[in-house]
């Protein structure tokens, strides 16, 4: 049974990895925006014809 | 306005309005005028026509240029570092508020500005805030071509007098995530660990786990408590400090009386204690909070004089002008102002012909004459050419800016008035009295289960889903109101517009719609060749009757004429193929000077010194106004104060019903005053109001709203801001909220009735973990449904969804 307590240990850690996963987001600011990013996917690549010239 | 009768009636390719007065047609496509096809043109010319595809006609009309000197003051460098959030020699970074920002394709547009125009490094749009940061290679690209390239295709910078001030201001947003996602993850792993203690002894629990999940259960609830609840800990402190109680010292008492009860349990008792509960009580808490949080970020509550001034002037040095920023110039600086210019100091007029615009500060739009050497106060707008004048006032000290500090430092609204907080007073005593019976009870019955019972008690009756039903129901109906064009500040405002008693309307701005008038025209009927005269000579004029005269009539053709003389301040006269023209006053045209109480102007026209008739020109009201303000007549108390004179007053009489409620020619010092003496009285006063001269009157009512034509431009700090189209729904709004407070206080009936549940529990010594952590929940989900779906069902019902047509709004909100 003492394997139980290594298992909690473990998905505590692992639940801690995702909260700091959480923390990182929000810090590199991918909450402040929560509209913008949903338009923005929808756009096309598009060649950048400056380049080409 | 007269519809467009004629036949072609296409819209604009790129802004989408009809092509009425012009239609270029470039590229087989239809524009409305030059502007719009030159924005075209340029952005084919960089191949950038996906700006056309992610939304139709995006584009922004241009109704007036920008002067090319409007953004020389950018070339001063000590402006440009004040302004740009990040600067190396190679490298500079500034945000910009672009309030032309309305659509998929603006977006893009911004985001690839790279392609249009050299230097620029990257882009992003903030489509909420309106907001877009560009990092610019300074070495290539000034600011000033930067924001004159913005300009071009419309995208105007708003750049006033606060940008140079304001630096971060998101902090407090992100505390409340991360104070929800400490809560989330410390609830959801308490929950587990707490999971073999719901099952009771049916588990034969070993006793080392059974510690050791309760030591892991109280350092997880540690954060929860010492970060995640911080702010309802320090709140209920605060006021208790001062004598008061608000919704957050029953919350704290809650919290704590779990926190220490079940700290107790773990180490004294080795048992389950009540973690889970206070961690799911502080993360739903947190949720609401948020709810209610998250209203219209794209809109400024908090703007005052320094979001409408401008950044510089020209300031006259010697023979030569130069921009200074506004703070540097000191009284006895000369400073030219130009057309169109907001004027942003107190001065005398040294030269030129002025005609103040004061609009913004009085609500009323016909120019003001001003002759040398008079005063000209802040706040007004140049119209005609460019005049000199003299500071007298800094910028801080002006009439209008000592007006606006001075209402600041004395009507702050009390935090702890709002209605919850009232509730939770109550609450609080309430909860006091039972857990002090309950603890006295078993102290002379059972001296040993005092203490269980007392907290308890205090645990069961914490007002979770009280405290949750508030911003709830407030969050939902905020959203739901900005639909139809009502945008509150917070769920705290709609709390106090509920409570309103009285309504004090401004006039001129607010009951009447800014820059539009009514026009009839009394005499013989005019052909339409004289329809024809009359238009051109009116369009040539900068008069504002000759504009809306011009305006109102639809001429067929152009003509330019053989004689032309204005009269200033009298009238027209212009000659063509013979007969002569005279548009003007009563006198000017040779006809009897008319009484009149009607408060509309008079422009007469003669031909030949024959009197043809007469055209008169009165402010616009809101459609259906009589309506809107018959309804709030039962209910509230209405009264009118307006900066004008009362020429009006025998209409707003019969508009009203009475005339004791009326107060006219009120400066906004006194408006000031009548809101708080009414307040004084005990009543809940809502201000409405427009203009910057009812700031102060505004921030001394109860309830302030501000009237604005576009919500995303300059309005005066208050409440809420309430769309100028959606004025005519303004009884609906009121009402709506009112019902919106008595459905909070239905789902205070569960909330009681699951708290009398609890208690049953609780004065018994039958409060075990797993009924806590059920009942809870169940409590909070039920009284949060009942909210939301309640306010949702009354929104339908004011508001009658299905017969009002959805406006469609170009600025669209994202809920």
């Amino acid at each position: 049974m003492d394997a139980l307590f290594v298992l909690i240990g473990i998905s505590l850690l692992v639940a801690i990895a995702f909260l700091a996963g959480f923390l990182w987001a929000v810090r590199t600011k991918q909450f402040d925006d929560d509209f913008t990013p949903s338009v923005r996917m929808l756009f096309d690549d598009e060649p950048d014809h400056k380049e080409d010239q | 306005m007269r519809n467009a009768t004629d036949t072609h009636t296409s819209n604009c390719y790129h802004c989408g309005d009809k092509c009425v007065d012009e239609l270029v047609v470039f590229d087989e496509r239809n524009f409305c005028c030059n502007g719009c096809k030159s924005v075209y043109e340029l952005l084919k010319s960089c191949e950038m026509e996906s700006y056309y595809k992610y939304a139709e006609t995006p584009g922004i009309k241009k109704l007036k240029s920008t002067p090319k000197s409007a953004f020389a003051y950018l070339d001063n460098q000590s402006i440009v570092e004040q302004l740009v959030s990040f600067s190396s020699p190679d490298v500079q970074k500034i945000t910009f508020r672009l309030p032309a920002i309305h659509c998929a394709s603006c977006i893009w547009l911004i985001e690839h500005f790279h392609k249009l125009v050299d230097g620029v490094l990257s882009s992003r749009v903030n489509f909420i805030k309106r907001e877009a940061s560009f990092t610019y290679n300074p070495q290539v690209l000034s600011l000033r071509t930067l924001v004159e390239q913005l300009a071009t295709i419309g995208y105007e910078p708003d750049l006033k007098f606060d940008q140079t001030q304001r630096k971060s201001g998101h902090k407090v947003r992100r505390t409340l995530i991360y104070q929800i996602g400490v809560a989330g993850f410390c609830f959801g792993n308490i929950m587990l660990l707490s999971f073999p203690e719901y099952l009771g002894d049916s588990l034969s629990l070993d006793g080392n786990y059974r510690a050791f999940f309760g030591y892991m259960n109280f350092s997880l609830a540690l954060p929860v408590l010492f970060f995640s609840a911080k702010d309802y800990l320090l709140s209920a402190w605060r006021a208790v400090v001062h004598r008061k109680i608000n919704m957050d010292v029953p919350i704290s008492m809650g919290i704590l009386a779990l926190f220490l009860r079940s700290t107790f349990e773990i180490f004294v008792e080795s048992g389950g204690g009540y973690m889970d509960s206070l961690a799911a009580l502080v993360f739903f808490l947190l949720i609401g909070k948020w709810i209610q949080q998250k209203s219209y970020d794209s809109l400024s509550f908090e703007r005052d004089y320094k979001s409408y001034f401008p950044i510089s002037v020209q300031r006259i040095e010697g023979d030569e002008e130069s921009a200074v920023g506004i703070e540097e110039v000191e009284v006895g600086d000369r400073i030219n102002i130009r057309s169109g210019e907001l004027i942003p100091f107190d001065g005398a007029l040294v030269s030129g012909d002025a005609r103040i615009d004061y609009s913004f500060v009085t609500g009323e739009s016909s120019p003001v004459r001003i002759a040398k050497g008079e005063k000209v106060f802040a706040g007004g707008r140049q119209t005609g050419s460019m005049i000199s004048l003299e500071v007298e006032k800094k910028v801080n000290q002006s009439y209008l800016t000592s007006l606006w500090n001075e209402s600041e430092g004395e009507s702050e609204k009390g935090d702890l008035e709002t209605f919850a907080d009232r509730v939770g007073e109550k609450f609080t005593w309430a909860i006091v009295a039972i857990a002090s019976t309950a603890a006295l009870f078993w102290l002379i019955v059972n001296p040993s289960i005092a203490l269980n019972a007392l907290s308890a008690v205090l645990i069961v009756a914490c007002p979770c889903a009280l405290a949750l039903s508030f911003p709830f129901a407030f969050g939902n109906a905020n959203r739901l109101m900005g639909r139809k064009g009502l945008y509150l500040k917070n769920g705290k405002a709609l709390g106090a517009m509920s409570e309103i008693t009285d309504i004090v309307f401004d006039k001129t701005g607010t009951l009447t719609r800014k820059g539009q008038v009514d026009i009839d025209y009394i005499g013989r009927d005019l052909t339409q060749r004289e329809v024809d005269m009359i238009q051109n000579i009116t369009s040539q004029s900068g008069h504002p009757l000759s504009r809306y005269i011009s305006a109102h009539l639809k001429a067929s053709s152009k003509v330019s004429f053989e004689d032309f003389i204005e009269f200033s301040g009298k009238g027209i006269e212009a000659t063509y193929e013979g007969d002569t023209y005279q548009i003007g006053s009563a006198t000017f045209v040779g006809h009897d000077e008319e009484v009149n109480r009607d408060g509309k102007s008079r422009v007469y026209i003669a031909v030949n010194g024959d009197v043809l008739g007469v055209f008169t020109v009165a402010k616009s009201y809101h459609e259906n106004l009589s309506e809107s303000i018959n309804s709030l007549k039962d209910g509230y108390n209405l009264y009118l104060v307006s900066g004008d004179n009362d020429n009006e007053r025998q209409k707003m009489t019969e508009l009203f019903g009475n005339s004791e409620n009326l107060f006219f020619n009120k400066l906004p010092h006194e408006k000031e005053e009548i809101v708080e003496s009414l307040g004084k009285d005990g009543k809940n006063v809502a201000m409405i109001g427009d203009g910057l001269n009812d700031a102060a009157a505004l921030k001394a009512a109860h309830f302030g709203i501000s009237v604005a034509d576009d919500v995303f431009r300059f309005s005066p700090a208050s409440d809420a801001i309430l769309s100028s189209d959606s004025f005519p729904r303004i009884h609906q709004f009121f009402a709506y909220a009112r019902s919106v407070k008595r459905l909070v206080q239905w789902s205070f009936v569960f909330s009681f009735l699951y708290n009398g549940i609890g208690l049953v529990f609780a004065v018994s010594g039958n409060l075990t973990p797993v009924v806590a952590a059920i009942l809870m929940p169940v409590s909070s989900i039920t009284v949060v449904g009942f909210v939301t779906i309640g306010s949702r069902f009354l929104f339908s019902k004011y508001f009658n969804e299905k017969s009002v047509n959805a406006k469609t709004d170009k600025y669209q909100f994202v809920d």
